[in-house]
């Protein structure tokens, strides 16, 4: 009998110890959310004035440059970007006034997002430029496939020199504002 | 309520991953036959044993460093997100998650003459260690933005799982009064196995000279090997649980594993032991599927040319660049798994009212009321070993009914009460042992929990 007593008070003990929680609640799982900012350098280039020369030695007035742009092919940028800072540094030691002009296209060189037109002035240093898209704004931006580049001066008189050495330089990043939710 | 406790468990059993592995309680407990699993050295008093198939021995352990179940789902006001956030300030990469289920299919054992004991048997055992991969938990958080120059290291991912079956055959060798050693062959057959340990590689965001930023892999070598979930016939998921189970039985990925232990008596009072657990490897080679990435990669993003005669695909050269530089691929090349050995010792005084225990052979073996000692137990993990030292204090009540009581010191708690009893009522035995007692009565708030229990016939 008393054997028979500790065994039952062991297990009532142990009963009352393991069957103990407090409230929880792992619904809370589905407000998860994330929001990483992914900073990525995007275009940069040097340009001199020979390059605004063409094959017959005539001076042109625009540069194009045109590339494939596939970020938002991938499924979990596409479902999950919020919004894109768009940043350009931009040095131009060229005595001409420029003005770029960047666009994403789609794949049928549709326009998706026009960036504000840059002008950049002569003999300027260290100018800063940034523009926010806001995705839900703008969804027609996830179709973008291209990214066109437009440098043109102003002015082609006076004309520029091939020999001339000095140089525009444009750097870009990009801040991409991803949300992820539980 | 029920339904709370079945949602606890189920979160701890599918989510939270942990391996313990230290059974402080079973260790030298009563000489119990699953003992003999922990040490093949362990002395037997009985004539033979057999495991009530499928509950001779069901034990779960669950441990996590740094933080608990409550920490993230308790009902408190503060936001889920902020938990989070909370919890994620308190880890580091040497925080880990763990679970180690076994499940006994067959237990048995005999003894022949007076000096052997056989031992044999069939397990399927669960084991899980994921360590906290900081940096790359800070990445996908928080993104590379706010850590200019900083390295993000993917050397942090490391994380193991295994489901396998072991069927086991060991011997009990009593040399003498004094000494008794033990061994024994296990093979083991893997249902599924997905590690990654070893990886290498940084990611460090700086000023650029040519770009704004300058984006650097360095010494990137990852691979991440996995066996047994994709038919390589189709190379689709196996989908069927069955395909599992059958695998933890003698199935195509096969390894061999050594038990070893010893028992000495310095004298009728004051004992040792120690043993070498799971000592061995799994070789896989059939289902097999490894994905690698490696290499160096400097990038600034895309520079343009403007070259008139040539119209340059920016693009496809940046992904040719990437692909040359930063290779990454899969391959069914067979690899070797190691099993997370075991090392267990103790010294262990015995004392108090001597009583005869009737034996098998007619004779009668003294034994002493109550012992008390010390256990020391390490784990081989992928980055370092686990330790754990613990005190115990055991007692009989009856000649059938014995108690044990620990106190165990470990990476998850510095008061870890545990305790367990084993009874047999004619020839069927019963033991229960469970863990981390002081944090049962809110096993929310447990960083470990563990319980062991089953049935047996013994008979003498």
């Amino acid at each position: 009998m008393i054997l028979k007593n500790k065994i039952y008070h062991f297990f009532s003990l142990l009963f009352i110890l393991v069957s103990c929680s407090q409230d929880l609640d792992f619904n809370q799982v589905e407000d998860f959310s994330t929001s990483p900012v992914l900073e990525v350098s995007i275009i940069d280039f040097t340009l001199l004035p020979v390059q605004f020369f063409n094959e017959m030695g005539q001076q042109d007035s625009e540069r194009i440059q045109t590339t494939d742009f596939l970020i938002f092919e991938n499924s979990f940028v596409r479902n999950n970007i919020v919004k894109i800072e768009f940043n350009a540094e931009i040095i131009n030691e060229i005595e001409k006034d420029f003005i770029l002009e960047l666009a994403f296209l789609d794949g049928n060189n549709t326009i998706t997002h026009q960036f504000m037109p840059i002008e950049i002035t002569a003999n300027s240093s260290a100018i800063n430029f940034m523009e926010t898209v806001n995705i839900q704004d703008n969804p027609v931006i996830k179709n973008t496939q291209r990214f066109r580049f437009i440098a043109r001066f102003k002015n082609p008189n006076p004309p520029l020199s091939t020999s001339n050495p000095n140089q525009f330089i444009f750097k870009s990043s990009a801040k991409i504002f991803i949300e992820v939710n539980g | 309520m029920v339904k709370k406790h079945l949602i606890f468990w189920a979160f701890f059993l599918c989510i939270l991953n942990t391996s313990a592995q230290n059974k402080q309680v079973l260790y030298n407990f009563a000489g119990l036959p699953q003992s003999l699993l922990l040490n093949p050295a362990l002395e037997t008093d009985y004539k033979f044993h057999i495991g009530v198939p499928f509950l001779s021995g069901i034990s779960t352990q669950l441990g996590s460093t740094g933080f608990t179940a409550s920490d993230l789902f308790a009902i408190n006001g503060v936001s889920f997100n902020d938990k989070i956030d909370a919890v994620i300030s308190k880890l580091n990469e040497r925080d880990f998650l763990t679970i180690n289920t076994q499940l006994e299919i067959l237990n048995g054992g005999y003894k022949y003459h007076n000096d052997l004991y056989f031992s044999f048997g069939f397990y399927q055992e669960f084991d899980f260690i994921g360590y906290y991969p900081n940096d790359i938990v800070t990445f996908l958080k928080q993104g590379n933005a706010p850590f200019l120059n900083k390295n993000f290291s993917v050397s942090e991912l490391q994380y193991k799982i295994d489901v396998l079956g072991v069927l086991h055959f060991g011997v009990t060798k009593r040399l003498n009064d004094k000494l008794t050693l033990g061994g024994r062959v296990k093979l083991y057959s893997s249902a599924i196995n997905l590690e990654s340990t070893n990886n290498t590689g940084t990611l460090t965001t700086t000023e650029g000279n040519n770009a704004i930023f300058t984006h650097t892999f360095s010494d990137v070598d990852i691979e991440l090997r996995a066996s047994g979930i994709i038919n390589e016939a189709n190379d689709q998921f196996i989908t069927d649980p069955t395909a599992y189970l059958q695998n933890t039985f003698l199935g195509p990925n096969m390894g061999l594993g050594l038990d070893f232990g010893f028992t000495y008596n310095i004298s009728k009072q004051l004992e040792i032991t120690g043993s070498i657990i799971d000592f061995g490897f799994i070789r896989h080679k059939k289902n097999v599927k490894n994905s690698f990435v490696n290499g160096d990669f400097t990038f600034e993003g895309i520079n343009f040319e403007f070259d008139l005669n040539n119209n340059i695909d920016y693009w496809q050269e940046l992904t040719n660049e990437f692909e040359t530089n930063l290779p990454s691929g899969d391959h069914e090349n067979p690899y070797t798994s190691w099993r997370p050995t075991k090392i267990n010792s103790s010294i262990r005084y015995s004392f108090g009212e001597k009583r005869s225990k009737y034996c098998y052979d007619d004779t009668y073996k003294d034994f002493y009321k109550n012992a008390i000692g010390l256990q020391l137990f390490s784990v081989f993990r992928p980055l370092s070993p686990q330790l754990a030292l613990t005190g115990f204090y055991e007692t009989s009540l009856s000649k059938k009914f014995h108690a044990k009581f620990t106190y165990t010191v470990d990476d998850y708690s510095l008061y870890n009460l545990g305790a367990g009893i084993s009874f047999q009522i004619g020839a069927v035995n019963f033991y229960g042992i469970v863990d981390n007692l002081t944090e049962f009565n809110d096993i929310a708030t447990a960083n470990a929990i563990s319980f062991q229990l089953g049935f047996n016939t013994i008979f003498n």
